[in-house]
């Protein structure tokens, strides 16, 4: 589904903001990207969904199957129109579909994210988690075959970060490859399929969440309580 | 500092997004304002801090020095590099910037960032400048609007480290209970406007009713604690490690 060769990613002075990553990701698969703030987790993710700005070059490949759909850091950024239910629709109107699909498209994605109550709002009047979820829709509208998210959780309140898990968890079962950024695993730890560690742009190490917790414990990851516990016992962690 | 019957109305809203609040201020302790999304915690911030006015009722700081840190840190920076934006507030005081800034920069650990453009830097580095740019000023009131938000669990405790040592009072929102319970000495919780719960974090944190009516995390050291049905919660990873080797958890 996404095939990574070799990337490396420099900017303008020719500093490695990426260096010779190797990654392969199947269809369906949840991955979380961790690491420390700098680590290099935004530009892997932009670098996916081909976004990075021309002050960066790229080397290596990137081979993906299917349309890719990105819910940003700052959601706030991603909004073009004042009103959420013209902004959501604001996609599927330039892929052409009628007034009629586009209604029951934002319908049937709104009431899985529980947002209808916000369709009528303007964004202005939105709190960051709002937005968040109104990116999320936007995203979930187009219906892509890969979702990136970038620290979708950590603005959000617990009510929201459960409703958002909940989509999370609804892409994956629909067979939709989810590729997720955070700090802050305890919530997917259990259900995510593969962890990748990013460290100064390397791939330090990728494998199963149970592979993996105690060299995300020394790295300051969060995860769930009980396996902090075990990674302390070992050790290693902290 | 202290608020008296405090209202906001953000113009064209109907609604108060700040109703009824009094609150006072400890001199030198740190305050955590939790709540969820939209129940007030930026305005809040925002008016102790003098960026928007009260619709009605006041607040009275004395004379005190107020720094403040935003949501968003983007939206403060200006300076061409880390090390000025730094050096901004400590020259505009009247501070020895060259100190302040060096003393900052050393105290979070981003040294390495000083000739850094601050836009190009990532959202937790971004966190961290903002902070400092903040702490540099030497402020009498320090007030930061989520300054965990994107940090890992090594920049939160980074930054509560800092925050506790620098002795001075500060007010912060967070959705991070952990950081809330390990680094705060008092929390107040907001919903839709107003003051729902204050006490101290080991009280407030772990009333499940509480938490679940204002959209906050239990810190996971108290669920552990709860499930188990311990009488005291552990200080720390180290208290819960024991426990739960005397349980026999980790056999």
């Amino acid at each position: 589904m996404i095939k990574i060769s070799d990337l490396s990613v420099k900017d303008h002075e020719g500093k490695l903001l990426l260096k010779e990553i190797d990654l392969d990701i199947k269809r369906g698969e949840t991955t979380l990207i961790c690491g420390e703030p700098g680590s290099g987790k935004t530009i892997l993710l932009k670098a996916i969904k081909g976004l990075l700005g021309d002050d960066l070059s790229l080397e290596g490949d990137i081979e993906s199957e299917g349309k890719i759909g990105m819910v940003f850091q700052e959601p706030e950024k991603q909004v073009v129109r004042r009103k959420v239910k013209l902004d959501v629709a604001f996609e599927l109107e330039n892929a052409g579909l009628s007034v009629q699909k586009m209604e029951k498209r934002i319908d049937r994605y709104s009431s899985i994210l529980k947002t209808d109550h916000l369709l009528d709002r303007n964004i202005d009047e939105l709190s960051h988690g709002e937005i968040t979820k109104v990116a999320l829709l936007s995203t979930m509208v187009s219906e892509p075959d890969i979702i990136l998210l970038d620290e979708p959780l950590s603005p959000l309140d617990r009510r929201n970060q459960k409703l958002v898990l909940e989509s999370i968890h609804k892409l994956k079962e629909q067979d939709i490859t989810v590729i997720i950024a955070e700090h802050d695993i305890r919530d997917m730890y259990h259900y995510a399929d593969k962890v990748i560690l990013l460290k100064e742009g390397k791939l330090k190490r990728s494998g199963t969440p149970k592979e993996m917790y105690v060299e995300l414990v020394k790295h300051g990851i969060k995860v769930p309580f009980e396996m902090g516990l075990k990674a302390h016992l070992e050790g290693e962690g902290i | 500092m202290k608020t008296k019957d405090l209202y906001f109305k953000y113009p064209r809203s109907e609604r108060y997004a700040i109703e009824s609040v009094n609150l006072d201020f400890k001199d030198k302790k740190i305050t955590g304002v939790m709540g969820e999304n939209g129940s007030g915690k930026t305005t809040l911030l925002r008016l102790l801090a003098r960026f928007i006015e009260p619709t009605e009722g006041k607040i009275e700081f004395g004379d005190q020095e107020i720094g403040f840190s935003p949501e968003d840190p983007e939206l403060g920076f200006f300076e061409k590099d880390v090390e000025s934006e730094i050096g901004f507030y400590p020259k505009n005081r009247g501070l020895d910037q060259e100190k302040m800034t060096k003393k900052v920069l050393e105290q979070l650990d981003i040294s390495h960032l000083k000739e850094k453009l601050p836009f190009i830097l990532s959202s937790g580095q971004q966190r961290l400048v903002s902070l400092a740019s903040v702490l540099s000023g030497d402020p009498d009131v320090i007030i930061l609007d989520e300054p965990t938000h994107s940090l890992h669990k090594k920049g939160e405790e980074k930054i509560g480290e800092v925050l506790k040592k620098i002795n001075k009072t500060i007010i912060f929102s967070t959705h991070s209970s952990e950081f809330a319970l390990d680094y705060a000495d008092e929390i107040i919780v907001m919903h839709e406007g107003k003051v729902l719960a204050e006490g101290k974090p080991r009280k407030i944190l772990k009333d499940k009713d509480l938490l679940e009516k204002a959209g906050i995390r239990m810190p996971e050291i108290i669920r552990w604690a709860k499930e188990r049905s311990l009488q005291t919660i552990p200080k720390d990873m180290n208290e819960a490690l024991k426990i739960a080797k005397e349980r026999g958890e980790l056999d």
